[in-house]
């Protein structure tokens, strides 16, 4: 401790500070959920059981046939409906009201008046937003199923049931390494079919290693939607993927003027597909530059997680043995997944935030009953994020960046 | 101080070496700041997952069990005060539970908890006092690798265990030191998960 406590210079000059601006440098942007809200497939959960979408994957019998013949008119079945549950997505902090005010004045002995730079109750309420949004955004580009077998990895039943379940057709790996046999508890290649299959394309090599991605290969992706019906108008990568992305089409184009050329690669659109970077969505090499969970140091929060406390980083995985000629992925390979790049119909999408205030970003403050000033603060969200028409849209994987 | 559920604690677990029981002082002062509901004392307990995401990993990966903010003594022994060492009631300053020092300066026996990181002595920090804890095995272990795999361990000078054998060893002692289960096969200078079976004692 100084003696005299403070120097001339301290008793008489404040630090200079801007009051109530606080840098974010952790948290980014979510645009795949900002698009598909503009797009309008916002439909909140009112209440039930789960949340069944009807689909038809059968048709009823017909033929070309002579005038006068008699037929059997026979009846199968044609429609079912997948079913999704709410998922439960919760941040938490304890609150001291020794130490800052919730906005109602009555606490606050430290964090108030005319000394308080920021308001530490805001920058948390912030953050809470924050984080959950990340973690949503995660977990639309991975699952929401139990672990199972071989084809599952991980146990993630608590979260969305995202694209990388969803764009899945029961035999060739997704971005994640994984097979899901099921989507909306329907049964893949079974009496729906291929109803509800979308396959992944992997964009690597025959060896496993990730490759490149060129104009032929969102050409193939655009087909792929198309042949079903789908009219893919969304495309989403991660930065790193649109860089390849822009990469391979800027080597095709030709200016007539390079004079002050503009290069704006803000999005890109292809034959319709509108492409967007989203820094959250599945990389590789995103993790050299982004802090992504679970690795974080010793204060343990200073990374970005999704609802499981890991990220949407790619990884090395074993290709399975099930996997068809469509996908050009390997059998019982070990794959690089690299980059990934989805082309989506955004109106096949549903987001499904439960319409109770209490848990659509509500707060839960729960009084500690024997401690002064602390009290627990819980801020929830109740939802899902899925596909009702996979076949519509479609996901490549395995290039480089 | 109470059982404490909804608590501040900062920086991971075991990575908390702080010159107050809050975790604040004043900056001009160097006085411990009373705010955001962090206390000596303060204890809680945590479920495997918990413990896990509570982890600093590339200092150990904490399990289930009960934690605790202790304050280290000054006159501990700095280089006992490490991850996976036992601490112990300070000789002289019972019956403070909340004090802690290292082995060689505590009584033998009296409230062992388990250090999670190096904490600078005087200062502040998370110890383990319940369920399954990274200890730190001797230099040399009486019953080592897998023969020594569920059976109990001991204290041992500088806050180390041992797996003794019950020959040759009085059961009053065995008692005294007694820490808990070895959950992995202790081998020397090696820290393995122990099944504490340590009295509940909070103050």
């Amino acid at each position: 401790m100084a003696d005299p406590l403070y120097s001339e210079i301290d008793a008489t000059n404040l630090e200079s500070v801007r009051k109530n601006v606080v840098f974010n440098n952790l948290f980014v942007d979510t645009p795949f959920q900002a698009k598909l809200r503009r797009a309008g497939v916002w439909d909140p959960f009112l209440g039930g059981a789960g949340m069944m979408e009807g689909i038809v994957y059968g048709r009823v019998q017909g033929a070309a046939i002579a005038p006068g013949s008699t037929v059997t008119v026979t009846r199968q079945q044609l429609n079912t409906g997948m079913k999704f549950l709410p998922k439960a997505y919760v941040a938490w902090t304890p609150i001291d009201d020794w130490e800052l005010d919730d906005g109602s004045g009555t606490g606050g002995v430290i964090n108030s008046g005319p000394a308080m730079i920021a308001n530490q109750y805001q920058i948390i309420m912030e953050n809470m937003v924050m984080t959950i949004n990340t973690m949503i955004e995660m977990d639309s580009f991975r699952h929401g199923q139990a672990s199972s077998g071989s084809v599952i990895s991980d146990n993630r039943i608590l979260n969305c049931n995202g694209l990388d379940e969803a764009l899945n057709n029961g035999y060739d790996p997704s971005p994640f390494g994984n097979v899901y046999t099921t989507y909306g508890g329907i049964t893949r290649n079974g009496v729906v079919g291929a109803a509800m299959n979308s396959t992944p394309l992997y964009l690597g090599t025959s060896a496993g290693a990730a490759g490149p991605i060129d104009f032929n290969a969102l050409m193939q992706l655009w087909t792929q939607c198309q042949v079903r019906g789908g009219n893919p108008d969304l495309g989403i990568t991660n930065v790193f993927g649109f860089a390849a992305v822009a990469n391979a089409l800027e080597a095709q184009r030709r200016d007539v003027n390079a004079k002050k050329h503009d290069i704006e690669w803000k999005g890109l659109e292809f034959n319709g597909v509108e492409i967007y970077a989203d820094p959250l969505a599945p990389s590789y090499k995103a993790g050299s530059y982004l802090s992504l969970a679970p690795t974080a140091g010793s204060s343990g929060n200073n990374n970005l997680a999704d609802g499981a406390g890991v990220s949407t980083q790619t990884a090395d995985f074993t290709s399975p043995s099930t996997v068809t000629s469509s996908s050009g992925c390997p059998a019982s390979t070990t794959i690089k997944a690299g980059e990934v790049l989805y082309f989506l119909e955004a109106a096949s999408f549903k987001i499904r935030p439960t319409n109770k205030k209490g848990w659509n970003y509500g707060i839960r403050r729960n009084a500690m009953p024997n401690n002064v000033s602390v009290d627990a603060l819980f801020m929830r969200l109740g939802t899902n994020l899925y596909n009702c028409q996979p076949a519509h849209n479609a996901v490549a994987f395995g290039f480089k960046a | 101080m109470p059982h404490n559920q909804t608590l501040p604690i900062w920086l991971l677990l075991n990575a908390c070496d702080f010159k107050s029981p809050s975790g604040f002082v004043d900056s001009r002062t160097g006085a411990a700041i009373y705010a955001g509901g962090l206390n000596l004392g303060d204890y809680f307990d945590l479920t495997e997952q918990e413990a896990n995401r509570l982890s600093q990993t590339s200092v150990g990966t904490l399990h289930a069990g009960r934690y605790g903010m202790v304050q280290v003594d000054s006159g501990a022994t700095q280089a006992y005060v490490k991850t996976g060492a036992i601490g112990l009631m300070v000789a002289g300053g019972q019956p403070n539970l909340n004090l802690v020092t290292s082995y060689d300066k505590g009584i033998t026996g009296a409230h062992p908890v388990i250090f999670l990181n190096a904490i600078t002595a005087g200062q502040y920090g998370f110890v383990q006092e319940l369920g399954i804890a990274n200890v730190l095995c001797g230099s040399s272990v009486t019953v080592s690798g897998s023969a020594g795999m569920g059976g109990i361990v001991v204290s041992a000078s500088t806050g180390v265990i041992d797996c003794p054998t019950q020959s040759g060893n009085q059961t009053y002692a065995i008692n005294l030191t007694l820490m808990g289960i070895a959950l992995d096969p202790p081998m020397p200078g090696t820290k393995i998960r122990v099944l504490l079976e340590l009295p509940v004692l909070q103050g």
